[in-house]
């Protein structure tokens, strides 16, 4: 169970610089499972869950002969999983998962369509095990059958998404494996992109994403010395949307439109690196650094921004990370780094973003009071006071200030 | 322990290194394209008022200057270096009324005052959700949603800029036009949906109250005058069972005297034609279907044909501003396209030949040509 209300943020445009439209959230969620073994070399899993979302949202600026706008929205769903596991070999391993889902959702609002929505997904998926070579391969089925008791209804799906990987270890030591694989997924449209506008979408189709990527991971341990662990991570990708869901807004200003727009080409390269060191007089250092590589390109045909990179996609970003410890003291120091962008589909001086990088630091201490655990810890998060927006005209926090005080009994 | 200090010197450079690389937030320069000259006469050229999408704080002006041809993009932030987050979010409606260029901007909830010639703010006056702008007898109105039930038009002096008179009108009030000392103003309520207005408001010009209601059909948009007394007003419906028209209205008689079951989407008035782009949507098929029709206002009578060359009207998407020049009848028109690039002018000599395309900025809403100060 969880419930939260709050202020949201709206953009800071000229002149307006506050706001006042509130949302309030409250999930429920009820859960259980089963394991069971029916023969040798069988394994079987059963879930079933049953989920309750109630959001509302309140906006005193939008004034209606009912007052001001109150919106509330009630989504359930149900849910139940199966998962039959069966042992051919020691090194192979075939199953069969089966999952049922039933979403519905109302709303006060006029003209809504109540829509209840039933997907069936089967996944026959297979994996083989062997010292240096490890295969993994599946074929997902989807159905989704889409009802609604008045206006427009979503198109039923029917959708197969195969996924195969293989990971290899190519020398004697098992330090070092490449991998590779290759996906299929999709993502269904939302009841939010089909029913929450003004005016829903019938005809909306699922978002496809083809991935193949590439990999190698080298991973070291020492068990004395200065160098602990030491592991570097590398991938490269190419990733093809199609038929991306994008919203639009019509030609009155308060009427979006969802639509099918747009194929995606992303080429990209990621890197990890992790060590940790172990210092004299009981030093303990970590360093983590992450770097990513990505060009992400509209390829919609006869699209009036051919060739551009995709909003807020920036080429490059990456992490640092950092971890000095002794006994019951440590410290943390993080820095992230996110690219030059646009704010939208062409890539002109006007929809330019800004690169942003923020500084974190924390020092904490691990100890007993009162025979209690106590842990206290001290924040300074954008330690420079940069002024960045992640999304254009929301500006993000400066220097701030956090104290922690968690007591485990 | 030596390590560890190495460590934080490297770490130190590192910060002071990429904190020194932070650049200044820039004012967007103006970008300027060769366009098409044109002989001028009594107008010179002519601005163009771009919405920006919600939120994004991109409201954009630009210029077309008829003697040169050159087309001068985004031209408000260099020309206004101490505006604060420039011209706002999503412009409009646009207007020129003697020597001054009047901008609506919706969003930024505020009427940017500015000089025609040079585009140089004047005075910005804060108008609650303002929406659309016409100007009678030295004043200006200016339609605004406001935040209560009810909107309001407010008038302001056009040499003072001071604010003189407001009056209450109906929920959500959208174009505004004046005719024989009457302002007449369409009412939406869209946000009370189905219970949308159907009627005009009336206001007096010397008392400032509302002195009638005209009923014309549900969620009016748009109010252009003819030189004849009358009023074309566009229902838009309730994108369902309820279509959108255009009803022609008399003032002398206060009613409805004719409709056109035309879907209007946009719609200009230049002598005795009346210029209007129709859109509605094809569920079955599922985009937009435009028409560009032409109604002779003298006859109230609906002409055949369409008013733009078929190798226009079909590379348009999403028709957006639209304007006629009164003396050399260059038809405007813009198209917004997939509304989050930007969009495309096209420029039509009266003979119906096309003679150039030039992208604007984001969503291009509106268009005010400049004429020469006498």
């Amino acid at each position: 169970m969880y419930s939260s209300e709050r202020g949201l943020p709206g953009a800071i445009v000229a002149n307006r610089y506050s706001h006042n439209q509130r949302q309030w959230d409250r999930n429920l969620f009820v859960h259980a499972s089963l394991e069971n073994s029916f023969f040798k070399n069988h394994d079987l899993l059963a879930n079933i869950k049953f989920s309750r979302d109630y959001n509302r949202y309140v906006d005193p600026e939008y004034i209606s002969l009912d007052g001001q706008l109150d919106n509330r929205y009630y989504q359930s769903e149900w849910y139940a999983s199966l998962v039959n596991k069966y042992s051919i070999a020691n090194w192979w391993e075939v199953s069969l998962a089966t999952d049922f889902a039933k979403n519905t959702l109302s709303a006060n609002l006029y003209r809504f369509p109540y829509p209840t929505r039933y997907s069936y997904f089967a996944a026959l998926s297979t994996q083989m095990q062997w010292e240096r070579l490890h295969i993994q391969a599946s074929m997902l089925g989807a159905y989704v059958d889409e009802q609604v008791k008045q206006y427009y209804k979503g198109d039923n799906q029917k959708v197969f998404n195969p996924v195969i990987s293989v990971s290899v270890q190519p020398f004697e030591t098992s330090d070092f494996r490449i991998r590779a694989f290759y996906k299929e997924s999709f993502r269904m449209p939302t009841f939010n992109d089909l029913y929450y506008t003004f005016v829903g979408n019938s005809s909306l189709r699922p978002e496809f994403t083809k991935q193949y990527d590439i990999g190698a991971t080298w991973i070291h341990n020492n068990n004395s010395g200065l160098l602990r662990t030491a592991s570097v991570q590398a991938d490269v990708y190419y990733n093809r949307v199609t038929d991306k869901i994008v919203a639009m807004p019509s030609s009155n200003l308060f009427r979006w439109t969802m639509m099918n727009l747009g194929e995606v080409e992303i080429k990209g390269l990621e890197i990890n690196t992790d060590t940790k060191f172990d210092l004299p007089r009981d030093f303990k250092l970590n360093l983590g650094l992450s770097y990513t590589y990505q060009k992400a390109i509209d390829i919609t045909p006869k699209g009036s921004t051919y060739g551009d990179q995709i909003p807020y996609t920036p080429n490059h970003s990456g992490t640092v990370t950092s971890f000095l410890g002794r006994r019951e003291w440590d410290l943390h120091y993080s820095f992230i780094y996110t690219g030059e962008r646009y704010s939208q589909k062409a890539n002109i001086p006007v929809n330019y973003v800004q690169p942003w990088y923020t500084h974190d630091l924390a020092v904490g201490w691990n100890g007993k009071l009162l025979k209690t655990n106590v842990r206290l810890s001290a924040e300074v998060n954008n330690l420079f006071n940069q002024y960045y927006d992640v999304i254009l005209n929301f500006p993000m926090p400066g220097r701030n200030v956090r104290f922690n005080l968690s007591i485990t009994i | 322990m030596k390590h560890f200090y190495k460590f934080l010197a490297i770490a130190a450079i590192f910060s002071i290194t990429l904190m020194g690389c932070s650049e200044e937030d820039s004012i967007p320069k103006i970008e300027e394209e060769d366009l098409f000259p044109q002989t001028v006469t009594a107008i010179d050229g002519l601005y163009v008022l771009n919405q920006g999408n919600m939120n994004t704080n991109k409201a954009s002006l630009d210029f077309y200057d008829y003697a040169s041809g050159k087309y001068l993009k985004n031209i408000f932030g260099e020309i206004n270096p101490d505006a604060t987050l420039g011209l706002g979010d999503v412009g409009n409606d646009l207007g020129i009324y003697g020597s001054k260029l009047y901008a609506v901007i919706n969003k930024s909830s505020k009427l940017e005052i500015m000089d025609a010639k040079t585009a140089k703010r004047l005075k910005v006056i804060d108008i609650d959700n303002a929406r659309f702008i016409t100007f009678a007898k030295g004043k200006a109105y200016v339609s605004a949603y406001g935040s209560s039930l009810n909107g309001f038009v407010t008038e302001i002096d056009t040499s003072t800029f001071e604010i003189k008179r407001t009056v209450e009108v109906g929920r959500q009030p959208e174009q505004l036009a004046v005719v024989d000392g009457k302002l007449y103003v369409a009412n939406a309520g869209w946000a009370s949906a189905p219970d949308y207005e159907t009627a005009l408001s009336v206001v007096d010009l010397n008392s400032f109250d509302v002195i009638n209601k005209i009923e014309v059909g549900a969620n009016l948009l748009h109010v252009k005058a003819d030189k004849y007394g009358d009023l074309y007003v566009s229902s838009q419906g309730d994108f369902g069972a309820i279509p959108s028209k255009l009803h022609v209205i008399d003032t002398k008689e206060g009613s409805v005297k004719k409709t056109f079951d035309v879907p209007v989407a946009n719609l200009t008035i230049v002598e005795d034609r009346a210029y209007v782009v129709s859109s509605t949507y094809d569920w079955d098929n599922d985009k937009n279907i435009t028409g560009y029709h032409l109604v002779d206002v003298k006859n109230e009578k609906l002409l055949e044909g369409s008013f733009l060359p078929t190798s226009v009207s079909d590379e348009i998407k999403a028709p957006s501003a639209l304007a006629v020049n009164p003396v050399s009848k260059y038809i405007y028109i813009a198209d917004a396209r997939d509304y989050v690039s930007q969009g495309k002018l096209y420029g039509i000599d009266k003979n119906g030949n096309l003679k150039f395309t030039i992208e604007t900025g984001d969503v291009p809403a509106s268009i005010a040509f400049r004429y020469i100060a006498k």
